[in-house]
């Protein structure tokens, strides 16, 4: 894929989960110089501050399902910050978007050290996951409980 | 030995435990988990948190592990890194 084409996918990746914040009623700004993937989801009433980086991949289709691979800066997966980070991981297969595999930073960082979830490439870790129906797993890890975890943003209705 | 990862921010710091010893944690202790998974310790105004005094340290990994001061002497003591550069910001060894 050029890298044309990979800015293309990004922006449509970060535009769909976008949505869905929208549709679960919490606001959503980008930053105005765009230097990353950075996603600011607020809830108006609050103020209250998520950060969400957003990865986004086109899945290849298995024998049974469908991969996607991401890779994520490892200084960035090993830095904490306030307020902490959320990965998105947003899977554009065949049939549409999905499923969306939300971990936060510390998560991943406890995967990948405490489990070996993951491969080290340069200043990276990639990330591939298998997903069939009822089936979602990185390096043998059962990631289920991520799939479309998006319960740390409960739906608001205004 | 418990190492608590520093990340400094605009106006304080944010601190948690490393993976390696929220792993060590978990085994060691049945049934604990990292909660709080971190600590920010903030000011209005840029700060830089390497001027903490001692028993602020020692405050912090007590909010973090939910440890006595002796479980955590019995670990050996505690040190404060930087989680990329690994530079050490303060030690407490076990006596």
């Amino acid at each position: 894929m050029s890298q044309k084409q990979n800015l293309y996918v990004g922006r449509a990746g970060q535009m769909a989960v976008m949505a869905e914040f929208l549709l679960r009623g919490w606001n959503v700004a980008l930053p105005e110089v765009d230097i990353g993937e950075d996603i600011f989801v607020v809830k108006d009433e609050t103020g209250d501050l998520s950060r969400v980086q957003v990865k986004t991949a086109t899945a290849k289709p298995l024998q049974t399902g469908h991969s996607a691979q991401f890779n994520v800066s490892l200084d960035q997966l090993l830095t904490r910050r306030v307020p902490e980070l959320v990965y998105v991981f947003a899977i554009r297969s065949f049939a549409g978007w999905g499923p969306f595999v939300i971990v936060g930073r510390n998560e991943l960082a406890l995967e990948h050290r405490s489990h070996g979830v993951g491969s080290i490439s340069r200043d990276d870790l990639i990330l591939r996951f298998n997903v069939q129906d009822s089936y979602l797993r990185c390096s043998d890890r059962d990631f289920l409980p991520y799939r479309n975890d998006w319960s740390r943003w409960p739906v608001i209705r205004h | 030995m418990i190492e608590v990862s520093v990340t400094k921010q605009l106006n304080g710091a944010v601190f948690g435990l490393t993976p390696e010893t929220q792993i060590m944690l978990q085994s060691r202790f049945p049934g604990w988990s990292p909660a709080p998974d971190s600590v920010f310790i903030s000011y209005g105004r840029p700060w830089d948190f390497e001027s903490m005094k001692d028993p602020m340290w020692i405050q912090i990994v007590l909010l973090l592990t939910r440890l006595t001061e002796q479980q955590i002497q019995e670990l050996g003591g505690v040190t404060f890194v930087h989680p990329v550069s690994h530079e050490v910001f303060f030690e407490s060894h076990a006596a």
